[in-house]
């Protein structure tokens, strides 16, 4: 009985906290009042000041978290509205997601190894430049840690959408295929708010590169993991 | 009320994809995520016309529009690795942020070259 209403006390906490972030973000469109990155915080904040550990917490976000997997799986509509666009500029899209992940793969590989940093953290920075849902289930599948691997996915995120906008100027990426994948195969969703800013051909970009970049790397990643470690 | 409904099955439809979708992954042990076959399968389903788009349209819908939600479990998560980021731990945000202007700009180079080449042509996006 303690169990589920302590289940029900953390869904109902979180809701509360997730729409109150949600409305703060639609009244004040700042990126650093991004919903995710507030609602986490809070909540974190909240579970310190009572010292609620956090396999406490998960006894209701377990029920929260039960919904991740089929709103991945809800990634497939948009995908199929986008297969129009995806036809048209196959080559170049599929060239940019494999550019982009080979990219991704090769510099964090590369910089953690050689500072030293633990294989859970490398793995866990790998899946840095896809989508949170999807990069909780990479991490999970080789041996990250899912919660590092989201904050690694906020970080790129946000100095995507930081940086993008001087990146294009300083090298020339005037196109909305060029900003449109730049944005969503490095920034995905976050990168994706961005790109809409550019326009909607562009948002529409970013968002099939954010999510054709993240089924590859989820087929290739765990892949090519399994053959270097 | 009705509407409701309609999206209260269509979500639990898109739940049936995904554990389906988990039950494959484990039977024949792939290294992909389950949701990642789920998605598959679904998007299969959407362009064979085996089920018509407006079967998930608006589960689908809500389900994305309040996705940001089902992460916040696994990413409070870090609360039990702070201790990450301390000493060394703070190169990370910089190498992150460097890892992702390289993966930015190779993207947007690919696609601005190729894009160039293709001036021209009637099909080509413009600035």
């Amino acid at each position: 009985m303690k169990i589920i209403l302590t289940s029900i006390l953390f869904i109902i906490v979180t809701l509360v906290i997730f729409i109150f972030s949600t409305n703060l973000y639609k009244k004040y469109p700042l990126p650093i009042l991004n919903p995710s990155l507030i609602t986490t915080t809070v909540v974190i904040m909240f579970l310190l000041l009572f010292q609620i550990p956090y396999d406490t917490y998960m006894l209701g976000g377990k029920w929260i978290h039960e919904l991740l997997g089929p709103s991945v799986v809800a990634l497939a509509y948009p995908l199929y509205k986008h297969i129009g666009l995806i036809i048209k500029h196959f080559k170049i899209i599929i060239s940019c997601i494999f550019t982009g992940m080979i990219v991704n793969m090769v510099s964090i590989l590369s910089f953690f190894i050689w500072l030293g940093f633990s294989n859970e953290v490398t793995l866990s920075a790998i899946p840095k430049s896809i989508t949170s849902a999807i990069a909780i289930e990479v991490a999970n599948q080789i041996g990250g840690i899912p919660s590092l691997a989201v904050v690694f996915v906020m970080m790129a995120g946000f100095s995507g959408i930081i940086l993008g906008p001087y990146l294009f100027k300083w090298f020339n990426i005037q196109s909305e295929l060029g900003r449109g994948m730049a944005l969503g195969n490095a920034s995905h969703a976050i990168g994706t708010s961005k790109a809409l800013e550019y326009g909607a051909t562009t948002g529409s970009i970013s968002s099939t590169g954010m999510i054709l970049s993240a089924v590859l790397s989820a087929f290739l990643i765990p892949i090519f993991i399994t053959i270097i470690f | 009320m009705k509407k409701l409904f309609i999206i209260l099955i269509q979500i639990f439809f898109i739940y049936i994809i995904c554990k389906f979708g988990e039950t494959i992954q484990q039977v024949l042990h792939l290294p992909i995520p389950g949701s990642i076959i789920g998605l598959l399968l679904l998007f299969l389903l959407l362009i064979t016309k085996i089920i018509p788009e407006k079967w998930i349209m608006e589960g689908a819908n809500l389900l994305l529009s309040v996705m940001t939600l089902f992460f916040v479990p696994a990413t409070v998560g870090i609360m039990n690795y702070f201790h990450i980021f301390q000493g060394k731990g703070s190169l990370l945000i910089l190498l992150i942020i460097f890892s992702t202007v390289l993966v930015m700009l190779s993207s947007g180079f690919v696609a601005e070259k190729w894009n160039k080449k293709s001036v021209g042509r009637e099909d080509h996006f413009t600035a």
